[in-house]
């Protein structure tokens, strides 16, 4: 078998042409598409972006105590006659938050929002199943009414927990809420408009002066928007996750290598001659599944140490790094012999092509190696973990955070199983076929 | 000794019979040349012999084993030569060499030993260190004939082992069969060339649309098969009478005008070219050659089958 393994990377290192393909250009395109693709990382603009994306949105504050004790000011004295019939219908900042902003069309369009509770949230953001959590923080309706109706403006800080894994649309949420900010600012403009109504009602000079007075020792800031990212992770970069990106398609490719292999042997009629010097098929086969695992293991390796060096990319935490390499070399090994076996099989060198020019592609789009996977289609973010670059880059990425292992548990256990379940899948082709390989 | 015994074996692809029912047997230190056509089942027969594919019917028996059930048997004592040349070519000649005898099980000093001796046999030493794809077709015919002898096999199985190389090449090839025969290695091999199968091979077996039809030493098949030989003249000066006078001899079958020449066919007879010669000059003929085609395989292939062997 080592004998067979030694040859196998002989031919690979002496073939400039595939030497190329696996090495060159991987190199080539993660630092072209880390470089080009570096403004989905960092800007908010993308107009072509028709994403729906999910956010939670937590109320940290109690509508009704807040709005008792806006109208306990009227109600106070303070403001002279008059006794709490001010009407807050057309200024109340939950309905101006929730109707007039986050039921709005457009951003309808952008923004699926759930009302939960701050574990629910968390837990939500834990699980990729929300962008961000929005916090409504306590005295939002009451400090929003102050902005509102009086002189003063108190500070309404929206508060914004992005989730680092789904950068692009945490950044496309802080930006609608700095829409809505802007909303706000437009509607305090507007409350001199309403106080001129206060007047109209019939208070004195007197009583708003004082009105204005007490509302004036709140602080002056307008609604203010506080955004961070979950706790303890950095943000990627467009070359970390372009490294990734590419270098697990490529892995891909190693498995399209190893797919051709055993019919171009038989081609070449050297599969014959094994088998006559006594090598079976299943020997040839597993001998090719450990050579498309070493040209993994050393693409990936090439493809480390140049990001690293040239391009300054962080890999983060070695152990899933090296955890990510070998699962994913895995899972490509059992893919490429899947595909020698039942391209041999069925005496079809198309079968090969199919799966490098097609499958290889799919994969590639699916798993999120051309573009990052939650600017995708809903439904094939949903299957991105079944393409072996999809689960692969979700560890990488995993490794670059420092998240603990057992949040790679589910793509560790997925690569090995698709490694696993293809050998079996290549075992069962070769042995329903009877067929044997003729050279006559 | 009997080293192998191929018995009634068939073997049929989708409406193809490309092996239809044959028998023969190999004696140990025996060259058995299986002469052919193109398609007429050689390949599969030796396909089947070396256990690449199984045969519908029948059985092959290795010193007396059936291969059939246990293909180990022959495996570990086959030196196979394929039609086509099985090497790899981004590899150098001794990095092949390395790899087919770590196929065979062999390692360290022997092999490396025998990759020597090897070398040393099919003419290739100073060029064990390039890449194959760089070698001529000759070398890498010899070369690919050198794989299947490092393991030092009972029988070698050599499938049309010198198409398409240069005649120095083909000779080194022929002179190496006929080395290692004398060694005591048994050696099955298949040619559509009739000269390389008359001037290896102890005995014949003449194939055709996948069935034996004739077996036998040379001589035993062209006395069998083809008793007839053709004088060819070039004349001039000659009359009609004369050439009906010769078509009337006891064993001349016919007598024709090929171009310029005159082909008289005729049977094994020594008077037959001095009865000739007396009529021509009797006729007062001027002869300017006279050429004596002796019977080969070619012609009793042509005569069992009304086919030349290169159609």
């Amino acid at each position: 078998m080592l004998n067979l393994i030694i040859k196998d990377i002989k031919n690979i290192l002496y073939d400039k042409k595939t030497l190329a393909i696996i090495l060159i250009m991987p190199i080539v395109l993660m630092s072209i598409l880390g470089a080009a693709l570096k403004g989905v990382f960092s800007e908010e603009d993308n107009d072509n972006d028709i994403q729906v994306y999910e956010v939670a949105i937590v109320k940290e504050y109690n509508y009704e105590l807040e709005l008792d004790k806006y109208k306990g000011i009227f109600e106070s004295g303070f403001l002279g006659d008059f006794k709490g019939d001010f009407d807050v219908e057309g200024i109340d900042p939950e309905k101006i938050f929730f109707e007039e902003f986050m039921e709005n069309k457009e951003i309808k369009e952008i923004l699926n929002y759930t009302i939960v509770d701050k574990e629910t949230g968390e837990q939500l953001l834990k699980e990729n199943k929300a962008s961000a959590i929005i916090f409504l923080p306590r005295n939002f309706v009451y400090d929003a009414l102050i902005s509102l109706t009086t002189p003063g403006r108190n500070t309404v800080a929206i508060e914004i927990v992005k989730n680092s894994e789904k950068q692009f649309s945490a950044d496309m949420v802080e930006m609608i809420i700095g829409r809505f900010s802007e909303a706000m600012n437009a509607n305090i403009a507007k409350k001199t408009v309403l106080i001129n109504s206060i007047i109209g009602n019939g208070f004195e000079q007197e009583q708003i002066d004082k009105f204005t007075k007490l509302i004036q020792d709140q602080t002056t800031e307008k609604v203010n928007i506080a955004v961070r990212e979950v706790t303890g992770e950095d943000s990627l970069t467009s070359f970390q996750y372009y490294s990734v990106a590419i270098m697990t398609m490529f892995l891909l490719y190693a498995a399209s290598i190893g797919g051709k292999a055993l019919i171009e042997e038989k081609n070449e009629f050297t599969l014959q001659r094994l088998e006559v010097s006594g090598s079976t098929i299943a020997k040839i086969a597993m001998s090719n599944f450990f050579r498309i695992i070493s040209i993994a293991i050393i693409q990936s390796i090439i493809m480390i140490v140049f990001s690293s060096v040239a391009i300054s990319v962080l890999w983060g935490d070695v152990k899933t790094v090296l955890v990510a390499m070998l699962c994913s070399a895995f899972a490509v090994g059992g893919l490429g012999v899947l595909v020698s076996v039942l391209t041999l099989v069925t005496d079809r060198y198309y079968i090969a092509n199919i799966f490098e020019f097609g499958i290889v592609n799919l994969m590639a789009l699916v798993g999120g190696s051309f573009i990052p996977v939650e600017i995708l289609p809903k439904a094939l973010q949903k299957i991105n973990f079944i393409a072996i670059n999809g689960s692969a880059i979700n560890i990488y990425l995993n490794g670059m955070k420092y998240r603990p292992m057992e949040e790679n548990m589910r793509y560790i256990l997925l690569l090995i199983g698709m490694g696993v379940l293809f050998i079996l899948c290549a075992g069962i082709a070769l042995k329903a076929s009877k067929k044997r390989r003729v050279i006559a | 000794m009997e080293l192998l015994k191929v018995q009634n074996i068939s073997k049929q692809f989708k409406k193809i019979k490309a092996v239809d029912g044959i028998s023969f047997t190999l004696n140990k230190g025996e060259i058995l040349g299986l002469l052919g056509p193109n398609g007429a089942g050689k390949s599969t027969t030796i396909s089947m012999i070396s256990t690449l594919i199984q045969p519908d019917t029948g059985e092959i028996l290795y010193a007396d084993t059936s291969i059939i059930k246990k293909p180990k048997v022959i495996q570990e004592s086959l030196g196979y030569v394929p039609q086509e040349i099985a090497l790899y070519p981004m590899l150098s000649g001794k990095e092949n060499l390395l790899f087919w005898g770590r196929a065979y099980g062999l390692k360290g000093k022997k092999l490396k030993d025998k990759i020597e001796e090897i070398s040393d046999i099919i003419g290739i030493k100073d060029r064990l260190k390039d890449k194959v794809k760089t070698y001529s077709g000759g070398m890498k015919r010899r070369l690919n004939i050198g794989v299947a002898l490092l393991h030092d096999p009972e029988l070698i199985i050599m499938d049309e082992p010198t198409v398409g190389i240069d005649p120095q090449s083909r000779k080194h090839i022929l002179d190496t069969v006929i080395g290692l025969n004398k060694k005591g290695m048994t050696v099955i091999y298949t040619s559509h060339y009739m000269e390389e199968v008359e001037y290896l091979c102890n005995r014949i077996c003449i194939m055709d649309q996948g069935k034996i039809i004739a077996e036998g030493t040379k001589e035993q098949l062209i006395k069998q098969y083809n008793t007839t030989r053709d004088i060819k003249l070039k004349l001039e000066n000659y009359s009609q009478e004369v050439l009906k006078k010769i078509e009337l001899l006891n064993c001349v079958i016919s007598v024709s005008l090929l171009e310029e020449e005159i082909v008289v066919k005729a049977t094994q007879d020594k008077k037959l070219f001095k009865d000739i010669v007396d009529l021509l000059n009797d006729d007062g003929a001027d002869i300017h050659s006279m050429d004596i085609v002796e019977a080969n395989l070619e012609t009793v292939f042509l005569q069992l089958t009304g086919r030349i062997l290169r159609d």
